[in-house]
């Protein structure tokens, strides 16, 4: 399922109702749902910000099978810009010189299960891959 | 939904979710803080570095006059965004108040 939104960060709610409409309702666990929703959240307001000149619209497709949910960002019209590569932010750095940005991504490369980049035909994809929790393992871990 | 609310105690009270399209919102509110303040999570349902980021730059500026935000009440996944963002370390984070 794929749908296109306004490079805008006001495009964030209907973002969010496109990604629950897909992935809440076909998982009882919170914490993929939740992790998706960041990651959309992080990549798509960093294209807004960073790639000015893309096309008016940004697409988001979502596929789910029994292994996971694969989430892609697809950003046309705009030089090549791959943020899966900034550089990484020190977390173990005191409160006075913490960075206020960086953090984002930061939070999507732990968060998510793989994460990646392609460009081609003036379009930049980002894939993000969030493995699905078997039942069995879920159990197990139960205990 | 996102709301944000100060209590006649000082107390703000976060609901919702809280992502990049509320700073401003949130901003409003933070930015008139200048008191050690408690900040209440319990309804509060999702957070990205957005929050983080005001949070954070709230801290930053509270720390210079020796104050802080106390973070109270949070659901398991807003504190696993806590964790992973090492702000744990920068927050006093406390558990059901």
């Amino acid at each position: 399922m794929q749908q296109s939104f306004r490079r805008d960060i006001r495009s964030l709610d209907e973002i969010f109702e496109f990604l629950d409409r897909q992935i809440t309702s076909r998982s009882a666990d919170e914490a993929p749902a939740y992790v998706l929703r960041l990651a959309v959240e992080e990549l798509f307001t960093n294209m807004v910000k960073y790639n000015r000149g893309g096309d008016p619209e940004i697409g988001i497709g979502v596929e789910i099978n029994g292994r996971a949910f694969t989430v892609t960002l697809t950003d046309c019209g705009g030089e090549p810009f791959d943020m899966t590569r900034a550089k990484e932010v020190d977390t173990l750095r005191p409160l006075e010189e913490r960075p206020i940005g960086g953090l984002g991504i930061h939070l999507v490369r732990q968060m998510v299960d793989e994460l990646r980049y392609s460009y081609s035909g003036r379009c930049g994809t980002i894939t993000v891959v969030k493995y699905r929790e078997l039942p069995h393992v879920r159990d197990h871990r139960q205990g | 939904m996102f709301a944000i609310t100060v209590r006649d105690d000082g107390e703000i009270v976060l609901s919702g979710r809280f992502d990049a399209s509320q700073i401003e919102t949130a901003d409003a509110i933070f930015e008139r803080v200048s008191d050690t303040t408690r900040v209440n999570f319990q309804d509060l349902d999702y957070i990205s570095s957005a929050g983080l980021g005001i949070l954070l730059k709230t801290q930053k500026r509270l720390s210079a006059s020796g104050h802080f935000l106390i973070l109270m009440n949070m659901k398991k996944m807003v504190r696993d965004v806590f964790r992973i963002a090492r702000f744990d370390m920068v927050f006093r984070i406390e558990e059901d108040q």
